[in-house]
């Protein structure tokens, strides 16, 4: 990173500007040619990793072996039914609490941890997803979700623990942690189906393998925060190193490490819905159902009650705000904390038996804010009125024809036509110009990597093809979300009460499934590849509007002053001081938003988005895993082209906002941002 | 205060270079590089370069330094929180170098306790447990600790407050409770890392007198580290004045003022009050026959209230010692010349400043 930064601090003078690019250049350029020379066009077919093939002798063999070899029998047999009984043990659990219960439950425990404005609010969400109609498939996510946090945080914590104290085991562990952050969870369902088989297992797994590096680092972070000071007052009184850590350390940090609980379980729950197309029933079957069948209503309820889901969640362990808790812990005595212990148990108590006595704790049919019929109607009445003819703007058609017509499709050709090693070099010379050596050496790796890939089957028969069409999408819905997230939080971060006004929209649309919003959207412009780039648009403008408006809010207010005493106009104050300091965290929310309108464009295969995404789709329901996996294999490339340029870019800013240790720490988006907003 | 044989804190040549292979710039040419210089040349940062110095039970020693002079880091070394490169750390004579961690755990936990610079009280804790916290970590039982920490607080001042939690209370009574803290192992050693520097003035002056009082009441061995002159002739015994990690100048409050080494000191000390600092034993001449003096003062009495005395007669004024016997004399003249000396060469050579 060292390189990267230094190569891009954008202060070179202007005579040192041509060799900034020329160097880059000119050895891409024979790299070009060595490639060109001795590999030639296309690519040939002996630089294959075969890739494909192997996955699917390991898969045959597995087939074969499943039920005789000891690994299964004695490791991965055992696991997945320790954690199918683990989830089936808390699917018991809650329907032993019964709906009555369960809520009661929730009030009480939000109204201890969160405080009563937050038990009313989870009480109000649970009420919600009974009244949704999904009260079943709920609790199964409930119970998924559980159990792999729990799994996630029994892991976490401990690991966090160590890489704090070793650290030469986390700078070992960075890259792992990184690979598994910018993976889509698309990828890793493949190989734990294959370990796991189908069911809750491998929903389980992927969950965890999706939420543990934000557990660890979140741990780390934590750990990382507490004041050097507080550590040697406790060597200079005579702690151990055991005393440290548990009498100081975690205490300190106990607020950091309960936000990393709090984001681990909105990360899990992001992904446990995916988690669906390995066969884990639960909301996520029914919002996948819901698009299937293109029936928007269906897919509605599921994500509503996913949200409520999130809420619920959220407010039993969102804890209290500094000054919320000092009030508490003041006015409680032990006696009173006994009542209250002694009253809730009570409460839950009668809510149970009233629940099983009352229609045998099953949610009331006659309780129903389903909104299933309002919304086909509405997806209705948009399809036949916003389609055509709409004046100016030509409907929803019309745009969907553009897009495809005069983005996506020029700059998908535009891609596949460049020869393969154009490809390469180009994105060498771009990275290192701007990003640094280091980086342009790993775009070119990645690349060639991605070269090497010829499974059978995939959408345009080359996984290389495939990867520029995702690339084309990828780019087109990064230059539009772009387009609109840096105005809106432009203004969002020069005014505080639209920020404001914005922000319950913010969090709820990044607790929604990026699944949820393929749904309204191929209502209005069918299948393709345009429902995708619009679905990952939605999804990935949040995290660009909030850094955005975090990087201009972030501007000292001194400098702001000291700029207008010198009569700088307000537009003067935005262009020479806002936007140059807001540049850093501008540039990690184009990260942000590149990572997520992957994931999406990903996902978008189910729809008709092609390339890539169809062929890890068709290879986790066709079963044809060779193609599934080599297909992850170049999503993880494009990921990690498109993540360390852009990283390299931001490491390279001065400015304030995404302080230097934060991008590298929590890379999962909602994290960092929380993190940001409440550092 | 009588010391006895053996100095509570004794330090022979102590050195603390921080970085890759220390050792050897101990000592060598190297070490009188200019801080820049070292670091680019070997990676290292000289802190501490050969100290020496005593301190007898009971007497309060402080060393004054400006910011990156190596202060923070001696004191660190006196309880082993820093390992010192080279050189002796004596504690009652035992040396702490190379002593195992268990060792030094328990000297910390029963003979040696640290105030720090911003207080270091925990967030998490009542202002009770914040005071217990040494007695818990050395495994006293709850009702032992709790009671001990209600008599620091009293001690302190801050009787009433061990529920609060320590964001509820000021700055200064913040860092009364990390005194408190201090005090509650009853240890023979206070270190103080600049305790005051983060309070406002007036604050500060409360607790150096409040400091000042504990002192006269407990008779603790003390290392005092400070950046302000003032506070550090208010409270030594001795004063040490450090500079890029070595003793410029070891002596007493008065005689920093009185006769500074070199122009560095001479800076330091040019703004002091000189009345309020010297004393009649300082600035006295030759004792004189009893019929050529008129009236006596204590030796120890400081020159602003010797002005009105001299004032007063044309006469000298006998100096007598504790003992009540004469040890020399001091007139309007010696007065003058006390207060009216400074320190600049400039001034001397008749230049105006």
């Amino acid at each position: 990173m060292s390189t990267a930064r230094l190569e891009s601090v954008p202060r070179v003078g202007l005579s040192r500007l041509p060799i900034r690019f020329l160097v880059p250049a000119a050895v891409s350029a024979a790299f070009a040619a060595l490639l060109a020379l001795v590999w030639g066009d296309p690519i040939p077919s002996w630089w294959n990793f075969r890739i494909g093939p192997w996955i699917d002798s390991v898969e045959n063999w597995i087939i074969l072996h499943r039920g005789t070899h000891w690994l299964f029998r004695y490791l991965f047999d055992p696991l997945s039914r320790w954690l199918h009984n683990l989830v089936q043990w808390d699917l018991n659990l809650l329907h032993f609490l019964t709906w009555p219960g369960l809520l009661t439950l929730v009030v009480v425990v939000a109204a201890r941890v969160s405080g009563i404005r937050a038990a009313v609010t989870a009480g109000v969400a649970v009420f919600v997803i009974g009244g949704l109609g999904v009260w079943e498939p709920a609790m199964i996510t409930v119970a998924l979700i559980l159990v792999s946090v729990a799994v996630a945080i029994a892991l976490g914590l401990p690991l966090g623990i160590l890489s704090a104290r070793r650290p030469a085991f986390e700078r070992r562990t960075r890259v792992v942690l990184d690979a598994m952050q910018v993976m889509p969870a698309f990828c890793y369902l493949l190989p734990c189906v294959l370990l796991f088989d189908i069911g809750y297992p491998p929903a389980v797994v992927a969950t965890v393998i999706f939420a543990l590096p934000a557990a660890i680092r979140l741990t780390l972070h934590g750990l990382r925060g507490v004041p050097d000071q507080l550590v040697e007052v406790g060597t200079a009184n005579g702690a151990t190193a055991r005393q440290s850590l548990w009498k100081i350390q975690l205490p300190v940090a106990r607020p950091a490490l309960l936000l990393g609980v709090n984001q681990t379980i909105n990360l899990a729950l992001g992904i446990v819905v995916i988690a669906a197309l390995v066969g884990a029933e639960g909301l996520g079957q029914e919002v996948l159902a819901g698009l299937q069948h293109l029936d928007v209503g269906q897919a509605f309820d599921a994500g509503l009650a996913i949200v409520a889901v999130a809420i619920v969640l959220d407010r039993l362990t969102a804890g209290r705000s500094r000054r919320a808790a000092r009030a508490f812990r003041r006015d409680r005595t032990p006696r009173r904390a006994r009542v209250e212990l002694v009253v809730g148990l009570a409460a839950v108590a009668v809510a149970v038996v009233a629940g099983k006595l009352w229609s045998s704790g099953v949610f009331p049919t006659s309780i129903n804010f389903s909104v299933h019929d309002p919304v086909n109607h509405a997806v209705d009445w948009c399809r036949n009125h916003l389609r055509n003819g709409v004046p100016i703007i030509g409907g929803t058609g019309s745009i969907s024809d553009f897009t495809v017509l005069h983005l996506l499709d020029p700059i998908r050709s535009f891609l596949t036509n460049l020869p393969w090693w154009g490809v390469v070099s180009g994105v060498t010379a771009l990275a290192w110009a701007t990003a640094g050596r280091r980086v342009a050496a790993v775009c070119a790796v990645a690349l060639v990597v991605v070269a090497g890939l010829h499974a059978t089957g995939s959408a345009s028969g080359s996984i290389w093809v495939d990867t520029m069409d995702t690339l084309s999408q990828v780019l087109v819905a990064v230059v539009i979300a772009m387009a609109i997230a840096l105005p809106v939080g432009i203004i969002a971060g020069r005014s505080e009460r639209f920020f404001a006004a914005i922000r319950p929209l913010l969090d709820a649309a990044q607790v929604m499934p990026a699944f949820v919003y393929l749904v309204p959207v191929i209502g209005l412009f069918n299948v393709g590849r345009v429902p995708g780039v619009i679905a990952s648009v939605v999804y990935a403008l949040p995290p660009g509007i909030r850094l955005t408006a975090l990087g201009i809010r972030e501007v000292p207010a001194e400098t702001i002053e000291a700029a207008r005493s010198t009569g700088a106009t307000n537009r003067q104050i935005l262009t020479k001081v806002q936007l140059p300091l807001a540049l850093r965290s501008i540039m990690l929310g184009l990260n942000q938003t590149i990572l997520m309108v992957l994931s999406v464009v990903i996902i978008a295969g189910l729809v008709g988005g092609g390339a890539l995404g169809v062929d890890v789709v068709y290879g986790l329901t066709k079963s044809e895993l060779g193609l599934g996996v080599e297909a992850g294999v170049a999503i993880v490339a494009l990921a990690v082209v498109l993540d360390r340029m852009t990283q390299g870019w931001a490491a390279g800013i001065r400015g304030v906002g995404g302080r230097a240790e934060i991008p590298r720490t929590i890379r999962a988006s909602r994290s960092k941002i929380l993190e940001m907003e409440t550092a | 205060m009588s010391a006895t044989d053996v100095p509570t804190i004794s330090c022979r040549g102590v050195w603390k270079v921080f970085g890759a292979r220390a050792e050897r710039v101990v000592g060598s040419a190297l070490a009188d590089l200019p801080r820049a210089e070292l670091e680019a040349k070997t990676g290292c940062v000289a802190a501490v370069k050969d100290v020496s110095f005593d301190v007898p039970e009971g007497c309060v020693f402080v060393v004054m330094g400006l910011s990156g002079s190596g202060k923070s880091t001696l004191v660190r070394c006196l309880s082993g929180l820093i390992e010192s490169t080279a050189g002796q750390v004596m504690i009652d004579g035992e040396d702490i170098a190379g002593c195992p961690p268990e060792w030094l755990r328990d000297l910390r936990r029963d003979r040696v306790s640290m105030v720090f610079q911003h207080f270091g009280l925990l967030p998490h804790r009542r202002v009770l447990d914040n005071v217990a916290f040494g007695l818990e970590v050395a495994g006293k039982p709850k009702a032992e600790r709790h009671a001990r920490a209600g008599d620091m607080l009293d001690l302190v001042g801050l009787s009433g407050l061990g529920d609060s939690y320590p964001d509820e209370l000021s700055g200064g009574m913040q860092q009364r409770v990390g005194l408190a803290r201090a005090l509650a192992n009853d240890p023979e050693i206070l270190l103080f890392d600049e305790p005051f520097s983060a309070l406002d003035p007036l604050i500060r002056r409360d607790m150096q007198d409040e400091v000042a009082r504990l002192q006269r009441e407990l008779k603790k061995t003390v290392v005092f580290i400070t950046h302000d002159l003032q506070e550090a002739l208010k409270l030594g015994d001795q004063i040490a004045i450090m500079r890029d990690g070595r003793f410029v100048q070891v002596d007493t409050p008065e005689a920093v003022v009185a006769r500074p080494v070199d122009d560095y000191v001479r800076d330091f000390v040019r703004d002091v009050p000189r009345g309020h600092v010297l004393t009649a034993g300082g600035i006295m001449g030759a004792p004189l026959d009893a019929d050529e003096t008129e009236g006596t003062v204590a030796a120890s009495t400081l020159v602003s209230e010797l002005l009105p005395i001299v004032v007063a007669t044309e006469r000298p004024v006998a100096v007598i010692d504790d003992d009540g016997r004469v040890c020399g004399t001091v007139d309007r003249l010696s007065v003058l010349r006390a207060l009216a000396e400074d320190p600049a060469p400039a001034h001397i050579d008749g230049v105006p400043a």
